[in-house]
Order: structure tokens, then sequence, then C-alpha cells
């Protein structure tokens, strides 16, 4: 199955808020618009299976902001013979001034999985992005491995690379990435990436029984942080709070929200 | 026409570079508790070999392939790239020092008519492969070389620091370091057939416990290794 997503976003010309001008999806995969610069991909089939390409275009238009979640975990199922691995490529360009959130749920690799995943970052001089990147180490039933995996992010401001990460996992079961170079007895690994004007000095580590962490600095401008945890929940939980630390306060659609009603006054002043 | 010895004196843990001060990672893998024996050391060097290693590796050679084609804009290419899948910034700057210090130690070692047109542009100094690369170079050594050099010291680097860190049997260590190397020979051919790649295809997988653990590194108090 050859299918994915496009969306395209334009600043309104008379009140320059974000406009979604384009949404489209073809299987495996579906869209659903969740706020006014909001939409979350629905896996629509089992999907990615051996032989798939799926495509996730993302243009985020001067000006404009753009949040991307996924309603589940991807799961990156079992091969089914000698074919070619499940590929995912995700391209997103970001313009001046623009700013986008990818908070996609985790991708796991089912033992037995061929997986590529390949993102492409574009940022514009002046653009933002908090992107968010999980990798659980196969299914926690069973204590089975994770399957094989090619997965790279590259991430480009103004022609200048930012960040290129590259993770294998060779899916023999055997110690390949086990090392305590690379990822050790961890179960899970992410990274949150946050770029852009006015992004707020954060800094954290965590050296703790089953979650390990730091924030690094990158040297072409930006955050990333860094964990490996012994469950998903243990390395969300670090990457959100890193998150509320490192993101720039976003000009929400919620800040425009109505004045508080009186009775939500009363609460507030009753605290 | 280039004097063999001249890779020999490159790769020797007594080269006045700075290399001595630097364990590639390995005390604070040490002091976590990850590397505590002679296995435990193997899989950490082949860790290596499969994540930032190969990236040195590989922009080692490149880099030779670079200063030989007299092509300065590449060399800073890899530069950029090389710190791109470089997050912590810990790690680059152990690399980055110990750049600089090679090519001062081999200017001093070998003086040279050109002045060294790479380090002007890097005022933090180039990163260690970089300055690897360069140097096997101008001292009429191939890219293939190069990317032995770079392996050697990826290997034995932190190999070296373990005797001291844990006492383990030298004999042992070294053994290790004569299996690694082993298995480094596929990787040292891959980067000297694609020395003429665009920088932007740097191999080289994250090695996120590396990354993390040069920061929490960081923050000790009392350490034996600068890196």
């Amino acid at each position: 199955m050859n299918g994915g997503v496009r969306i395209r976003t334009e600043a309104d010309a008379e009140t320059g808020r974000t406009r979604i001008v384009e949404l489209s999806a073809t299987a495996p995969l579906g869209v659903k618009v969740t706020g006014p610069e909001e939409v979350h991909i629905i896996g629509t089939a089992a999907a990615p299976l051996d032989g798939d390409v799926v495509t996730i275009d993302l243009e985020v238009g001067d000006g404009t902001q753009l949040t991307i979640g996924t309603v589940a975990a991807t799961m990156a199922w079992p091969a089914r013979g000698d074919v070619s691995p499940s590929v995912m490529i995700v391209r997103a360009k970001v313009g001046e001034g623009a700013s986008l959130r990818w908070l996609p749920e985790q991708l796991v690799p089912v033992r037995g999985c061929r997986h590529v995943l390949r993102s492409e970052v574009q940022l514009a001089a002046t653009a933002s992005v908090v992107w968010r990147e999980e990798v659980i180490l196969g299914r926690s039933r069973n204590d089975e491995g994770p399957g094989e995996l090619d997965a790279e992010l590259r991430v480009v401001r103004a022609g200048v690379p930012l960040l290129h990460q590259q993770l294998h996992l060779d899916g023999s079961g055997g110690a390949a990435h086990t090392a305590a170079s690379l990822l050790g007895t961890a179960r899970a690994l992410g990274s949150l990436l946050v770029a852009g004007p006015g992004a707020p000095e954060h800094f954290a580590q965590a050296n703790e029984p089953g979650l390990r962490g730091a924030v690094l600095e990158l040297e072409a401008g930006g955050r990333l942080a860094s964990a490996t945890a012994a469950s998903a929940v243990d390395l969300r939980k670090w990457l959100e709070a890193r998150r509320a630390g490192m993101a720039p306060p976003a000009a929400q659609p919620g800040d425009e929200e109505p004045p508080a009603t009186p009775s939500d006054q009363q609460e507030l002043l009753s605290r | 026409m280039p004097t063999p010895s001249d890779l020999l004196l490159l790769a020797d843990g007594r080269l006045p570079a700075g290399g001595h001060a630097h364990s590639g990672g390995l005390e604070q893998a040490v002091e976590l508790g990850d590397v505590r024996d002679v296995p435990t050391l193997r899989d950490f060097l082949r860790g290596l070999l499969r994540s930032s290693g190969q990236t040195s590796i590989a922009a080692s050679a490149a880099a030779a392939r670079a200063w030989l084609s007299q092509d300065d804009a590449a060399l800073l290419e890899l530069d950029a790239e090389e710190s791109a899948r470089m997050p912590s910034a810990q790690l680059r700057g152990a690399s980055r020092a110990q750049g600089r210090q090679l090519m001062r130690a081999a200017e001093a070692i070998w003086p040279s008519p050109a002045p060294l047109r790479l380090l002007p542009a890097l005022p933090h100094g180039p990163h260690l492969s970089l300055a690897q690369g360069v140097t096997a170079a101008r001292l009429d050594l191939e890219p293939v070389d190069a990317a032995r050099l770079a392996a050697y010291g990826v290997v034995s680097g932190p190999a070296t620091a373990a005797v001291r860190l844990l006492g383990l049997d030298p004999f042992a260590v070294h053994g290790v370091v004569a299996t690694v190397m082993g298995d480094a020979e596929p990787v040292i051919a891959a980067a000297a057939e694609h020395a003429s790649s665009p920088a932007w295809l740097l191999p080289g997988g994250a090695a996120p416990l590396l990354e993390i653990g040069a920061e929490l590194h960081r923050t000790r108090e009392i350490r034996m290794f600068a890196s």
C-alpha cells in the first residue's frame, strides 16, 4: 500500500491566523482535525506492513502553527517473507516565523519486522519546531525484543544541519544494541528536539533506576532531551516534563479563549 | 611518498596530543556500572563502532580525501555534519579539544610549509576525526589510513582507560582491542570507499547512553578523565 497524508497551512490574509488549506489522506492513513491548528493522524489499516511506503508531507506556511499527533502507537508488524521493508517517510517544511509540533505516539518495531523511518525537517531561519520521537524496543509481552529498524531524523535550518540521528536495530535479538554505549537494558528510548527563537534555557539530567536522560545543547542551536527508560510511561513522563521546560510559550489557540465565567473566577479566588 | 611509520607514530597512544586525558565515555560507563569487565568492555567498543565511532572513522577518511582535493568547503561541511551527529556538547568539546591538540602536535612534529587552512575557520578547533584525516593526508597517507587511525583511536582509547579504571588484565584488554579492530575492518573499508561522498551522507547511529553519560560525567566532581 502506498499512501499517506499531506497537510499544508497558510496564514489568513486578513487575520493572520493559521488556516489549514490542504488536508488529504489516503489509506492506510486518515486524518482528523482536532483543533484550529491541530491534526491527528489515524491508522486506518494494519500498517505499516512490509512493502508499504507511507509518506507524510507537512508544510507549515510562514507565520502559521501546526500540531500533529497520532491517535495510537505505530506498530511496525513482522515481515511476511523476504520482501522489501515497510517504509515511512516524514517530510516537514516549516516557514519563517512558523511553528510545528510533531508529537506522535510511540513507534513499536515488533519482533520480526523490517521497518524504515526517514524524517526530514527543513526549518526556515526563524522557524520553530518541537519534535518528539519514541521507540519501544519490542512489545513488552514475553519480553520479546525489537524487530529490525532503520530510523533517521535529519533537521536542517536554512541549510545548516542541526541534528542528524540514526538508530539501527538489527532485529536479531542478539546484543547488537544492548551495549553500554548504545541502549543497555533500556526498553524504550526517545528524544525531544526543541529549536527556534524564544526557547527558554532548560537543563535537566536524570540517572535513576529505570531512566537515564539529559538535555543536550546542539551546536547549531536548539536542545535535545534524550532518554532511555525501562518503560514507555516513564519515558513519556520525563520527555513531557522537558517539553514543559524547553518549549517556548506558544501562542496557543487557548490564549484567545473567552474570559473566565464568574463561577470560574470564584473558584480561582477561593484557592 | 608516505613514510609508513608515520601512521604508527600518529596512532601511538604516547603521541603528545592529549589523547591520554580522554576515555571516550568509558569512565562514565564504569561509574554507572555499565562496563564492569572484559565482555562488557568488548560490547561497549563494538557499540561505538556502530555509532559515533563509525561517524568518526568515515569523517576521517572523508577529511583526508577533502584535504587531498584541496576542498576546504567539504572539510567545513564534514565538521558541521559531525556536530549534527554529536548532540552532546561534552562529546563535541572533547572531540574539538583533541582535534586542536593533534593539529598542534602534528605541526610541531612535522613542520609544514603550508599553513593549516582548516584552523582559522574553526575557532574551537576541528573535530578529532577531521584533524586525523587532515594530518594523515598531509603526511601523504591515504584515506584508508586515516580511517584506520580514527578506528584505532575509537577502540584503543577507552580500552586503555579500562585497564586504568577497572584494573583489568592488560593482556585480555589488548586481546579485545585486536578482536574489535578486526570487527572494524569493514567499517574502515566502507569509510575509504565512500570518502568522496557528500558530507551529509556520513553514517553513524546514535549512542544515547554515551551521549547522556557524557553529560552526567561533566557534573561529577572526582574523575580521572576529561571525557
